[in-house]
């Protein structure tokens, strides 16, 4: 399985982005999310949207950006392991 | 006496709680009539972004509360020139005008303070 990397803070991005492999996902929540909208990372990203429309977010997301509701969230917790959170 | 009160901002607004602790002072401050302005610096800039919602996430939505500040006789808001840009954030678009200030203002600001309070 491919591991799930949780990144709560935009410049927690930079050390996931050093160990994470290309199959791994990448998922922003909380004020990672920021990262969605300001970093210059190419690769595919997942962002919660609750957290992305509660900053005001929305219309700043970059193209390499998916929104992630909580179920989907839920979802990529099963099909991943292990689960690494850069705070 | 009044005094001359700069909140210096440079929190995110849905981190923590700390930014909107902030702005809650200094309204108080503009209540007793001081002196009151703000600067938003860093990772403060975020509190500027227009259609905030903090409802989503069971909280206050710190941008409101930003425009809450004119009514309050707080009219003087800056945000710091480095920190809009490297957030990719327009100074024509955001939830409140502000004065966009180069460092050397900035320390001309912070010196001119009789207090500087941070969030």
């Amino acid at each position: 399985m491919s591991t799930l990397h949780l990144v709560n803070r935009p410049s927690a991005l930079a050390s996931c982005l050093e160990t994470a492999r290309d199959e791994d996902t990448i998922l922003l929540l909380e004020d990672g999310v920021y990262a969605a909208a300001a970093s210059d990372v190419d690769r595919p990203l997942h962002a919660i949207d609750v957290d992305v429309m509660a900053r005001g977010l929305s219309r700043r997301l970059r193209e390499n950006v998916t929104l992630a509701s909580y179920e989907d969230f839920v979802r990529l917790v099963e099909d991943h392991q292990p689960v690494v959170s850069w705070r | 006496m009044a005094k001359r009160i700069l909140y210096l901002l440079r929190q995110t607004p849905y981190g923590s709680s700390h930014a909107a602790e902030a702005l809650e002072s200094a309204l108080v401050s503009g209540v007793f009539d001081q002196t009151v302005c703000v600067l938003f610096k860093d990772d403060g800039v975020w509190q500027l972004v227009p259609d905030q919602d903090g409802a989503l996430i069971g909280t206050r939505t710190v941008g409101k509360m930003l425009k809450a500040l004119p009514e309050y006789e707080i009219t003087r808001l800056f945000a710091c020139e480095r920190s809009l840009a490297e957030r990719n954030l327009s100074p024509a678009d955001l939830v409140v005008a502000v004065k966009v200030l180069a460092p050397a203002e900035q320390a001309e600001l912070l010196a001119d303070q009789d207090a500087v309070l941070n969030d």
